[in-house]
């Protein structure tokens, strides 16, 4: 770096630093024009290579950038639940019906309620979330609840 | 008060052994964690499956529920991004987000719809703020009675500092015309079911345009992680997470109140002091969750955590102002009756959590009860009485942990 830009590089910062300590609140700076692009993390490199692998070698351009900022599309696969529903009557049928929006965990790491307040669940995500349950599934589908986890 | 009230988690905090008085506390298996949640259940697995995320409590798989374990506060007072909390309501999430064709666009009551992608979001004037993303329903799984929903113990909360661009700057551009009264986000998200609500929310026009609330494309030095809504997200300060909304894709100018489920109907609190009511309680008015409440937390110790006879016990935390700054936080040995200031760390932010340090001595046998209570700048206190709401939300009271001596 030549002598006159190393004079401007210190002006800038220190500019920048005066600019910063006189904003109260969040710090509001002019977009910096030096800006190192930092590495990025192993998380973040894996990612990106999900989104290449996703969209193929030929791929138009995958990253946005200005301003010393350069973001790059990334992608990924869900992980899959391993866990299960105890046995019992109507199993078969809460499971037809209520995984298609949520996993198994949502149900099984719920505290015992009672059976009025399955009920009502069960009524919430039928009426306001739109599960598609048939109205006659709507009592096994409690009952099974109720019968993994109640409350007095 | 009830036990839920109680630092229920019995994992062990690493480096606490190494800390004055404090021996150390018997080690769970590390591949799940038990949550201090009364009636359970307490059991849950620790998961490192999901994209940019290391260790998570996994609360659920699909739509993605994962909780950061506790002793990742007392590493510092920033979350890292890959142990951030994450909680989505819909379970189709993109499974890539192209930059090259990803666009957000401004639109309804302004003169110059725009269709924005990621390049001009960047090249808007950027800031720069530190501030905490808290779930409405953080520490439901404590509420006694418990409530249905996601079971959070205390980790649906991370703070980052947030590099973007101010939501001003971006309506700006589209230029609001006169009569407008809110703001309406919406992303990448969708419900499995057609003709369920899609998750958007909105804020006041004069809110969305305070320099304050953000559109966020990196946190802590980084692009978001995508489950943290990836390419950019909403960053409302000292508001719920319920507002910053994930992969925002569409700002939509509204010249009437926003009457849609996720305002209307959902995520509603009562309209009372600390949005308090009793079990079974009907007839209250209700009103939108909005500005956060002061919180604080003891980060170094466990109700596992043992203490020596006599020995001075060094206490350390985090804690947050909610709406505003931390004015102090203040921690008693004595169930409340007296209070002693504890020593701030350094100031990242009116919307940061800061750390607080403290040493206490125990005593000769027994136990040590703390009580931790942070006071903000509006000179308000964390209550002694936990609230309690049908919705899970806002709890803030004060947390209180209780020591073996041996």
């Amino acid at each position: 770096m030549n002598p006159l830009r190393k004079v401007a590089a210190a002006v800038a910062v220190v500019a920048t630093v005066v600019y910063v300590a006189a904003t109260a609140g969040p710090k509001y700076g002019p977009p910096p024009t030096v800006y190192p692009i930092p590495a990025y993390s192993q998380a973040l490199n894996k990612a990106i290579a999900a989104y290449e692998a996703q969209v193929g070698p030929n791929a138009p351009k995958a990253a946005a950038e200005a301003g010393g900022i350069r973001l790059r599309s990334v992608g990924f696969e869900f992980p899959t639940e391993g866990r299960a529903f105890p046995p019992g009557p109507g199993k078969e049928v809460m499971a037809g019906n209520c995984m298609s929006c949520h996993t198994p965990g949502m149900i099984l790491n719920q505290p015992a309620l009672t059976r009025a307040e399955w009920a009502g669940e069960v009524t919430k995500m039928v009426k306001v979330y739109r599960a598609p349950v048939d109205e006659a599934d709507i009592p096994a589908i409690v009952t099974y609840l109720a019968s993994i986890k109640v409350a007095p | 008060m009830h036990d839920g009230m109680a630092l229920g988690r019995r994992g062990l905090i690493g480096g606490a052994a190494a800390l004055g008085g404090i021996l150390a506390a018997a080690g769970a298996r590390a591949d799940t964690v038990t949550l201090g949640l009364n009636g359970g259940p307490e059991q849950r697995s620790l998961t490192s499956a999901f994209p940019q995320k290391g260790s998570m409590i996994l609360q659920r798989t699909r739509p993605p529920l994962l909780e950061t374990p506790f002793e990742v506060f007392d590493q510092g007072v920033f979350t890292p991004n890959d142990r951030f909390f994450v909680r989505w309501h819909w379970a189709v999430i993109p499974e890539q987000v192209d930059l090259a064709t990803f666009r957000c666009a401004v639109r309804g009551h302004v003169n110059q719809p725009q269709s924005l992608s990621m390049a001009d979001i960047l090249a808007l004037p950027r800031v720069e703020m530190a501030a905490v993303n808290q779930c409405s329903g953080n520490s439901r799984g404590l509420f006694q009675p418990r409530i249905a929903g996601g079971q959070w113990e205390n980790g649906a909360m991370g703070n980052a500092k947030w590099i973007g661009v101010r939501l001003r700057d971006v309506l700006d551009r589209a230029g609001v015309k006169p009569g407008a009264v809110a703001v309406r986000f919406n992303g990448l998200d969708e419900p499995v079911v057609a003709g369920a609500p899609d998750f958007m929310k909105s804020l006041a026009i004069d809110h969305a345009r305070d320099g304050e609330v953000m559109l966020a494309y990196q946190m802590n030095g980084e692009q978001l992680p995508l489950l943290n809504g990836f390419p950019m997200r909403l960053i409302v300060p000292g508001w719920y997470s319920t507002y910053w909304v994930k992969m925002v894709s569409d700002i939509e100018v509204l010249d009437a109140p926003d009457d849609s489920f996720w305002m209307k109907s959902a995520y509603l609190i009562p309209a009372t002091p600390h949005a308090d009511v009793k079990p079974g309680q009907t007839g209250f008015p209700t009103e939108p969750i909005n500005r956060m409440v002061p919180r604080s937390f003891f980060t170094n110790v466990t109700a596992a955590t043992k203490v020596k006879p006599g020995a001075p016990v060094p206490l350390r935390g985090i804690a947050m102002g909610g709406d505003c700054g931390v004015a102090g936080v203040d921690v008693s040995t004595d169930g409340g009756s007296t209070w002693q200031p504890a020593v701030l760390g350094r100031d990242e932010g009116t919307y940061s959590f800061r750390q607080w340090t403290m040493q206490v001595a125990a005593p000769a046998s027994g136990t040590l009860m703390t009580l931790v209570r942070c006071t903000n700048t509006k000179q308000v206190a964390q209550p002694m009485e936990a609230n309690w709401n049908g919705g899970g939300f806002m709890r803030n009271v004060i947390e209180r942990i209780v020591l073996a001596v041996v």
